[in-house]
This record gives structure tokens, sequence and C-alpha cells, in this order.
């Protein structure tokens, strides 16, 4: 009986296969945070009239939310992604805040839904471009 | 006891008694001396007298570990004084020292978590917001805090341990 391997060692050994999987993580990490920066866009499309007060209109919110680089934190290996805002109003709307306009305290979160909703999307992002980099 | 997890309810007022009674070793301070009983679920009447709290059980869920009898998630309190001046704000900052203290080792008896129901407040952080700016009413001070907390609830234990 003949038994094969699908594995193929790859010309630089173990430098190589290291090599891919820090490739993978970041191409992953980028994907997720691209998941959750289009989820967001897709939630302040969803309130086209404003939080709640015209002066805070969503459609210029929507152009706000930033997807930054995938950065390097303390140890080797580690990465992250920021998903974020360039405007200081969408952290008190998602937070909850006593409003100035209408005299209550207002809460309409985006971000969150983004977050919680995409989860498994989030996941498959990271695990296709985990494998493409790896060539799995 | 099972009472405190029998209903969501019963989990809330646990949570929320803890939070405003529990005293600071040494004394008898807590923070309801500074809140009195003005911490709501969710969000304050439109009348709430400052210095009051919201607090919210966010994003509970189970992942399938524990018969997916365990359920996890977050605490958030939010503190909120107006006018922010510096004794005002001084006061609120002391509430919510009493408040991390309250919630520092919270558990619900001692019961076992298949049969009576079980609640701890895990890890936690705080932060002042930001400096008020639009739409935010510019005199007011706002301090957040977010704890991990875990509950088996007995309304659904009971469902795998009659």
């Amino acid at each position: 009986m003949k038994i094969t391997s699908t594995f193929t060692p790859l010309n630089g050994g173990t430098a190589e296969v290291l090599k891919r999987i820090d490739t993978g993580a970041r191409w992953g990490l980028e994907a997720q945070g691209r998941v959750v920066w289009r989820a967001w866009k897709r939630e302040l499309q969803l309130r086209k009239g404003g939080f709640k007060t015209g002066a805070f209109a969503t459609g210029v919110a929507q152009n706000k939310i930033t997807l930054g680089p995938v950065q390097t934190l303390g140890r080797i290996g580690d990465y992250s992604v920021q998903v974020g805002t360039s405007v200081l109003y969408h952290l008190f709307w998602e937070l909850g805040h006593m409003n100035l306009f209408t005299g209550k305290y207002e809460r309409v979160e985006t971000l969150r839904p983004a977050l919680e909703d995409t989860r498994d999307e989030q996941r498959a992002a990271f695990v296709r471009q985990f494998r493409r980099a790896v060539g799995a | 006891m099972a009472g405190e997890t029998l209903t969501t309810q019963a989990v809330q007022d646990w949570l929320l008694t803890r939070l405003l009674t529990f005293p600071a070793p040494g004394g008898t301070s807590k923070a309801g001396d500074f809140l009195s009983t003005r911490v709501y679920w969710d969000r304050p009447p439109a009348d709430a007298v400052y210095p009051f709290g919201v607090v919210r059980l966010i994003g509970m869920r189970n992942t399938g570990a524990y018969n997916r009898e365990r359920q996890q998630g977050a605490l958030e309190l939010t503190l909120i004084v107006r006018p922010a001046d510096a004794d005002k704000v001084s006061d609120l900052n002391t509430a919510a020292d009493l408040a991390q203290g309250a919630m520092m080792f919270a558990r619900s008896g001692d019961s076992a978590p298949t049969t009576g129901g079980l609640i701890f407040v895990g890890e936690g952080t705080r932060d002042p917001l930001p400096a008020p700016q639009e739409p935010v009413d510019e005199q007011t001070y706002t301090i957040r805090i977010v704890w991990v907390v875990t509950i088996w609830p007995r309304y659904l234990s009971r469902y795998a341990h009659p």
C-alpha cells in the first residue's frame, strides 16, 4: 500500500512557514476590520434622518468612519487593527449622554450592533485571508 | 438561594442592590450615599435628579459551553452629574470608587450553578467621558464603568436540572 501526503515542504522551510502565518494574521485582521468598518457604515446609513437631532446627520457621520492600518503590538506576531471615527460626537451617541438640544438622556448605538451582528462574517473574512496567505 | 436568578428582573435587583448598598470596609460609606436610589435600568426618567446613574446588561450570550446555561456579557454603569463643578465631580468620583469596590468581589450566594443559579462580577474598566462638546450638555460630567458579568440563571438551568 502506498501512502501519500499532500503536504509539500516549502522551499524556505520553517522560516517560510512562519512568514506566511505572519502574513495571514495581518491579512486576516485587515479583512476582519473591513467587515466591521462596512457594517458600521451600514448601521449609520439605516439612520439616514440623523441620530435624533438634525445637526448630527448620519450621512456626514458615515463618512467619518475610519479603518486604520494593521499595527504591530508589543510582542512579535501580535497585531491590531483599529476601526474608529474622526468625530467625537459618535462616542457620545454610542455611550449615551445628556443632550443639549433635547434636554434628555440620549443614546443611539451603531458600533456595538455592527460589531456583534457580524461576528461570523468577521471570522469568515479572517479565515479566508489567512488561508490565502498560507496557501491552504 | 436561587431567587436572585429566577428572572431577569431578579438578577437586575440583585446587581443594583449590591451596587448601591455594599459598604466600604472600615466604614459605612456606600455608593447609595451619593446616588440614593437614582440608578436606573437602561435610561433615566425625564425628570431625573442629578447625580444619577444608568445601568445596563449588555450583550449577554452563551457560547455553547456549560450546557448553554452560562450567560456572559457586560454590566455597564454610567454616572452623570450636573453642574460639573469641582465638588460635584469629586463626589461623583467617590460614588464611582464605592461602586467599583462593591462589585469587586460581587458573587451571589454559594449556590451550585446547576441547581441554584449564580451571578459573579469580574474585571472592569473605568473611564471619564471626554470633555463634552455638541450635542452633549457641556455642564455635565460623566463616568463610565464596565464589568464583565457572568450568570448561570436559574430561569435557564431549571430546564436542564428541574
